[in-house]
């Protein structure tokens, strides 16, 4: 029963179902990105609103505060269409599985830079749920089951695939 | 490396390009926007602020677009930001905002109409900002749930309350520094301190904001919760309950006014000025009584609304403070929080 225990490192059955997990935060990402679009948070500063919120927390470091401060709120516009972006481009690689590992590690940054953020331990235990699914999908290469990384793994090999 | 760079510079081209094509359609939209910024509980469906916009947007051949911003001084920490963005009209600020949004922001001066009319309070035009409604602070309680009601400060440290209490973090609302300096007006800073840290003891949070705050009072997480003196009459009329009281203090109340201005670097400045000429109307003013359950600025709504049967409350005038000294009462009230 042991020697199976240890032996089971090899079943690898279950990364089918990994990559339906992928797929479903493919869509969860897109579909976030599509509301902030259709909110408008290009034309209204609801970004600035959260972050001026978010400054308030004594528990930011004072070096992200700053950044906070004198980059992303002067400029919100250019920080969300990047946010937007980020978002979309996630949404898209993981629904079809292309350049997960790559984009799998800009969503685990994204994370790690809203633990900052967050008012309250529930938002905080959900961001780092999200950092480690993240980092999880880098880790395994989810993009190789029914996704289009395959092709490219099978094709040029490296790390990226 | 390659093939990521191509990823990402077509998603962002793509959404660079749909941005491009809404910007144009939208120009040939001409109607100019109005951006009115206002707290949560103004715009809300049940507050104030869609009621004024659809009576504004009846003659003004524009559109009003609100921002929501929780409390006062999250607003002046957002224009302080967007300043350049032209904001049109900003809505809630309290007499104890204005010497920061003064330095926050350059303001327009604005034009108060029916300057006559003007209610029995010293309501007079502050510079740049115009008051458009007001109402006395208090902590309000539903009568079955306490026993006797408090009638002051010390009785907040009661056991009974233990748990019982919302109160409002001075940090990020107006409100929340107002009971700070309410109770320093009352006792001298040394001994408001100690009666603070008693008080603590019963608090079951400090919300970030009055709606917050409300929210878990309504929900009857707290029996007893910072707020107005108006409040009990919106239970009375829009839930038909009668079960709510605000508690008359012996140490007295303080004033809250609320104010209107328009930012320098509006857009729409000559809207903004209609907007709030609408706003210190008659009918604004009555929308303002029955929507945000404020006293009217205007003496003749005030005569001929229900908001004349709230009993009176006698008036504790509080000072206000100096930026710094804001600043070190705030400072001084986190270390007691943290301390505690």
């Amino acid at each position: 029963m042991f020697a199976a225990f240890f032996e089971s490192i090899k079943f690898v059955a279950h990364l089918l179902p990994v990559s339906f997990l992928r797929i479903f935060f493919g869509y969860v990402y897109l579909q976030q990105a599509i509301e902030h679009y259709d909110l408008g948070w290009l034309d209204k500063p609801a970004l600035s609103l959260w972050l001026n919120q978010a400054l308030l927390k004594a528990e930011i470091p004072p070096w992200y505060a700053w950044l906070i401060e004198n980059a992303a709120i002067p400029y919100w516009q250019q920080t969300t269409f990047i946010i937007i972006g980020l978002e979309a481009a996630i949404g898209i690689s993981y629904l079809v599985g292309y350049l997960v590992r790559p984009i799998a590690l800009i969503g685990a940054g994204m994370m790690l830079a809203q633990f900052a953020f967050v008012p309250t331990l529930d938002q905080l235990v959900n961001y780092k749920i999200l950092f480690v699914v993240h980092v999880f999908l880098a880790w395994i290469g989810a993009g190789r089951v029914l996704g289009f990384d395959y092709y490219f793994y099978k094709k040029q090999r490296g790390i990226w695939w | 490396m390659r093939h990521l760079l191509i990823f990402l510079g077509t998603i962002f081209l793509g959404l660079f390009i749909i941005l491009v094509y809404r910007n144009s359609h939208l120009k040939s939209d001409t109607k100019p926007v109005l951006r009115v910024y206002a707290s949560s509980s103004f715009i809300s469906q049940w507050g104030p602020g869609p009621w004024l916009k659809a009576e504004f947007e009846k003659t003004c051949q524009c559109k009003v677009e609100f921002q929501e911003s929780i409390d006062s001084y999250l607003m002046i920490q957002k224009i302080k930001s967007e300043s350049v963005r032209g904001v049109d009209v900003v809505m809630g600020f309290d007499q104890f905002d204005l010497e920061l949004a003064r330095q926050s922001a350059a303001w327009k001066k604005v034009e108060r109409p029916l300057e006559d009319q003007k209610d029995s309070y010293a309501l007079n035009k502050v510079g740049d900002f115009v008051p458009y409604d007001y109402s006395l602070v208090s902590f309000v309680h539903r009568i079955s749930d306490l026993s006797p009601a408090p009638q002051s400060f010390q009785d907040l440290s009661r056991e009974d309350l233990k748990n019982q209490l919302v109160l409002i973090d001075p940090r990020s609302s107006s409100l929340g520094l107002q009971m700070l300096l309410w109770l320093v007006t009352s006792y001298g800073e040394e001994k408001a301190f100690e009666l603070l840290k008693s008080i603590n003891e019963n608090v079951k949070i400090y919300a970030s904001s009055w709606s917050g705050a409300y929210g878990l009072f309504k929900e009857k997480q707290a029996g007893l919760v910072l707020s107005y003196v108006t409040s009990p009459l919106y239970h009375k009329i829009e839930e038909k309950d009668m079960g709510y009281s605000a508690a008359a203090f012996k140490e007295g109340h303080p004033l809250q006014i609320e104010y209107a201005g328009i930012p320098e670097a509006c857009k729409e400045c000559e809207l903004a000025q209609e907007f709030i000429n609408l706003v210190l109307s008659e009918n604004g003013q009555k929308i303002i009584v029955q929507k945000n359950y404020m006293f009217p600025v205007l003496k003749d709504v005030l005569e001929n609304s229900i908001i004349k049967e709230i009993p009176p409350y006698e008036r504790l005038p509080i000072p206000a403070p100096s930026i710094s000294e804001r600043e070190r009462l705030i400072k001084k009230w986190t270390q007691l929080r943290r301390s505690q």
